[in-house]
């Protein structure tokens, strides 16, 4: 993997280049066993996992390494760039996107054991934390406190505040709080050449273009990021939610659009088309009525939540919602995460699905409020007719993040039948990109927050145009021999 | 191989997006992808397809991978027993003579000496008073002493047996014919040396007159009420564990706590006592019951406690990681700000022991605390 023609040659390099880890990170922080390396490089990508059920090689670091420092990091950086190594940066490891393939070998560089929480500052309602600090052991050393991060995804449970940042993650409650990218207030990152930026926490600021957002979203391919000033919230005085259904999508829509544009902020708004709602809403949280099922849901302090619930109730209403009432609102907060759980009943479609036998994905793009009903339809109508009907397919979503302006729809697609004759890698990567293009013909963007990756990244340059010129020339003055996760974000491969 | 005949609950785990990664015990202090619930069983699911084999390198991580502490199964949304899966495939290498020599030596331990410790068998109870000693094949109440406790931690067999005198209850000891429980080596795969000592303890405890065995290690106690009938070898009389028989003893006034014990403690759920055989209660009413004591929770409590650092095997198997684990149990207590830890097992005593000196903290057995205020 490290390149080069001649076996000895090589041998003797790649032993040179574990000794200079292994003097940096120390023997216990370096990992090389043949199946680490498969494990790390194959995690929970749907392609890798793919290959390796289909027989395919998958590529592997030759070496996964666990900083506990910055300085390590920058040590590591600068070997890299000494021998010409690819350092591939490692969060918790969920990404579904292959932002994390080591796709040219080279030095996994896993960032979780930095997972210090430096400061929490009740004063100004900051907390400072090492990149490599988990979502829930960072919310519950907040919530033990009294605050909270307002940051509660989908992979609370394994993922940590640098993949958040490298992939601009958002979260259940992101209406209200935000993504990563308005959580943040100050970074610290190790540049590729080895020397550390660092960014002010000031709320405001007019000092140029910030910094900040040249990292953030970046997925590794700029610096690494060692450490962020995070805003946090004090625990809202009341949190409650609530379950309404809609005759259709587009009342749905509609009475979010104007909830959202009367200033009324919900912590929580899932609309979930007629689809999901008659058959993952039913299968999960029992709601057997047909249309277009919301859980919304309000905190902060208990008169503030009263007034906001009664107007956005008004609202839903007047739009033709029928109130569900408490329950099946609270039932979903309490059980958020249940769906991710494999069960019995559903591994006959993991089975097929990570088995290499089936193919599906999670599309989710964002736009204005005046573009948002023709994207849905357009993504929905383009998926059936060029491959669910084809492959007996599925598809469903909802909509998740809301803002004053516009919303981010959540497609979820799947393919049952793929014959055997067709390359089931090529029909996904089809998918994929039918399903992005769409989008953008449509005003909306390639993905909300999940990130770009190896899947998506060549996509990149159809969404910015002669922007992604601007995004190249800063790759190749920060990282001039490519280093930094290379074959992400379609800043090229080596 | 083993791993086959649960092929569906790895594959529920292989599937899992790593919903517990970041609860998992020893993946919380390793940091490394192979040793998460979802990717261990992802690295079986390589194994039952075909894609991967057995190795030496492999056995080395399943035997890593897991202390089965059984926290993740507490978080799971299905309920997932992530060490049964882990138990299924140390069987594998030890069938395949993959177990690292770790493993090995604690079998041969336990054949010539009947303890993983490899303590000479005679001097088992050589550490606990004389007093205790005594043989009374008439007595109602065996005590099963356990090899932590006998070797490591004799203060909590001394505790009880005092206990047991002050309440007036007769008892018995196996003495010679106690071998261990078995719980470390059915836990690291040694299948055919697990039966062997639930057969020979088993045999024992039948053919003797008593109606109840007492353990006061939770390990000891699960192994003899739970797997003992899994794997063919029932007990008869009825078991249990000593916070149960405490909370017993004193809600039925046959023992009278006097003394006084003016210290802010707080409690260690041992994993086997709680999430493995669901006592949370009994130990929390006696120590309710004691005078003047400040009892405060931890963040993380019952079910959701963490892990000292491992059963006896996982201990011995992996001792640096193992105080690594229970030094986070320290660092919780201190966050309470408490003067004493109180547990139930004599496992978590000597693993908590060692982080507590420096901050001042003491570790009590209930039982030893319940003795001092006879």
């Amino acid at each position: 993997m490290l390149g080069g023609a001649d076996l000895v040659l090589e041998k003797h390099r790649h032993d040179l280049i574990h000794r200079q880890l292994v003097d940096i990170v120390g023997e216990g922080n370096l990992v090389v066993r043949e199946i680490d390396r498969t494990i790390y490089s194959i995690g929970r990508n749907w392609l890798a996992r793919t290959w390796m059920a289909q027989g395919f090689p998958v590529p592997k670091a030759d070496f996964i390494v666990h900083p506990t420092s910055e300085v390590d990091i920058s040590r590591i950086l600068i070997l890299a760039n000494k021998e010409n190594i690819p350092v591939t940066p490692f969060g918790g490891g969920s990404s579904g996107m292959g932002g994390n393939l080591p796709l040219y070998g080279g030095i996994i560089l896993d960032i979780k054991k930095m997972n210090k929480i430096r400061e929490i500052d009740d004063k100004s309602l900051t907390a400072t934390v090492e990149s490599g600090v988990n979502c829930w052991k960072l919310e519950d050393e907040l919530n033990r406190l009294g605050y909270t991060s307002g940051h509660l995804p989908a992979s609370y449970f394994c993922s940590c505040i640098g993949g958040y940042i490298a992939c601009r993650s958002a979260g259940r409650l992101s209406t209200k709080y935000g993504k990563i990218e308005d959580m943040i207030l100050a970074l610290r990152v190790v540049l590729p050449s080895g020397e550390v930026l660092q960014t002010r926490p000031a709320p405001g600021k007019a000092t140029g273009p910030d910094l900040n957002h040249l990292f953030i979203g970046c997925e590794g391919t700029l610096g690494v990021v060692t450490q962020a000033v995070m805003k946090i919230h004090h625990m809202p005085e009341e949190r409650r939610f609530r379950g309404i259904l809609f005759p259709d999508i587009h009342s749905g829509i509609e009475a979010m659009r104007k909830i959202m544009q009367r200033d009324i902020v919900p912590c929580l708004a899932r609309l979930y088309d007629q689809e999901e709602t008659r058959t993952k809403i039913r299968d999960t949280w029992g709601i057997e009525e047909s249309g277009a099922f919301l859980v919304i849901g309000f905190d902060g302090l208990k008169n503030m939540v009263d007034l906001e619930e009664t107007v956005a109730l008004e609202i839903c209403k007047g739009e033709g919602g029928k109130d569900l009432g408490r329950e099946p609102g609270e039932h979903w907060w309490e059980h958020k995460y249940d769906d991710y759980y494999p069960t019995p009943k559903s591994l006959k479609e993991y089975r097929a699905l990570l088995g290499g036998r089936e193919a599906g994905g999670t599309s989710d793009t964002c736009t204005t409020y005046d573009k948002i009903e023709d994207l849905y339809l357009a993504m929905k109508n383009t998926f059936w007719e060029k491959f669910g009907n084809k492959y007996k397919g599925w598809f469903y979503g909802h909509f998740s993040h809301w803002y004053k302006h516009g919303a981010m729809l959540y497609p979820r697609w799947h393919l049952y039948e793929v014959p055997e004759e067709k390359n089931l890698v090529e029909i996904y990567r089809d998918v994929w990109s039918t399903m992005v293009r769409v989008a953008l013909q449509h005003g909306g963007v390639i993905n909300h927050h999940h990130g770009l990756g190896s899947l998506l990244g060549h996509l990149l340059p159809e969404q910015y145009g002669a922007g992604f010129e601007v995004l190249k020339k800063i790759k190749g003055s920060l990282d001039p021999n490519n280093i930094l996760n290379p074959g992400v974000l379609g800043l090229g491969g080596r | 191989m083993h791993i086959e005949e649960i092929s569906d609950k790895i594959e529920i785990c292989a599937y899992c997006p790593l919903m517990c990664q970041d609860i998992c015990t020893v993946f919380s202090e390793t940091k490394i992808q192979s040793r998460c619930p979802t990717m261990q069983q992802y690295m079986l699911w390589l194994i039952l397809n075909g894609k991967e084999t057995y190795s030496k390198e492999i056995a080395e991580i399943i035997y890593e991978c897991c202390c089965s502490c059984l926290l993740c199964q507490s978080w799971c949304a299905t309920n997932q027993d992530v060490p049964e899966k882990v138990r299924a495939a140390r069987r594998d290498v030890v069938e395949l003579n993959y177990a690292p020599q770790s493993v090995v030596h604690l079998n041969e331990a336990t054949l010539k000496s009947h303890n993983p410790y490899g303590e000479p068998h005679d001097d088992r109870f050589g550490k606990i008073a004389a007093k205790a000693a005594s043989k009374d094949s008439d007595a109602d109440l065996l005590y099963f002493v356990g090899c932590t406790t006998a070797y490591r931690r004799p203060e909590i067999a001394n505790a009880v047996t005092e206990i047991l005198q002050r309440a007036n209850v007769s008892f018995d000891l196996m003495k010679g014919e106690e071998w261990c429980c078995g719980l470390p080596q059915w836990d690291l795969g040694l299948e055919t040396t697990t039966k062997t000592l639930a057969e020979h303890n088993s045999n024992y405890i039948n053919k003797s007159n008593h109606k109840t065995v007492l353990t006061s290690c939770p390990e000891c106690y699960y192994m003899l009420k739970e797997v003992y009938p899994s794997l063919g070898f029932p007990i008869d009389p009825e078991i249990y564990h000593a916070s149960e028989y405490l909370a017993t003893l004193i809600g039925e006034r046959k023992l009278s706590l006097k003394g006084f014990f003016d210290k802010k403690v707080t409690y260690h759920d041992p994993c086997y006592l709680g999430r493995y055989a669901k006592i949370f209660d009994a130990p929390r009413d006696v120590i309710k019951t004691l005078h003047g004591i400040d009892f405060v929770e931890m963040r993380w409590i019952k079910d959701k406690a963490y892990c000292c650092g491992g059963n006896e095997g996982f201990a011995m198997i992996h001792p640096e990681l193992s105080a690594r684990i229970s030094g986070k149990v320290v660092d919780e207590a201190q966050k309470i700000e408490v003067e004493g830890i109180i547990t139930a097992c004599p496992m978590c005593k000597e693993l908590l022991r060692a982080h507590a000196t420096d901050k001042n903290i003491e570790i009590y057995d209930l039982t030893e605390l319940v003795a001092k205020m006879l």
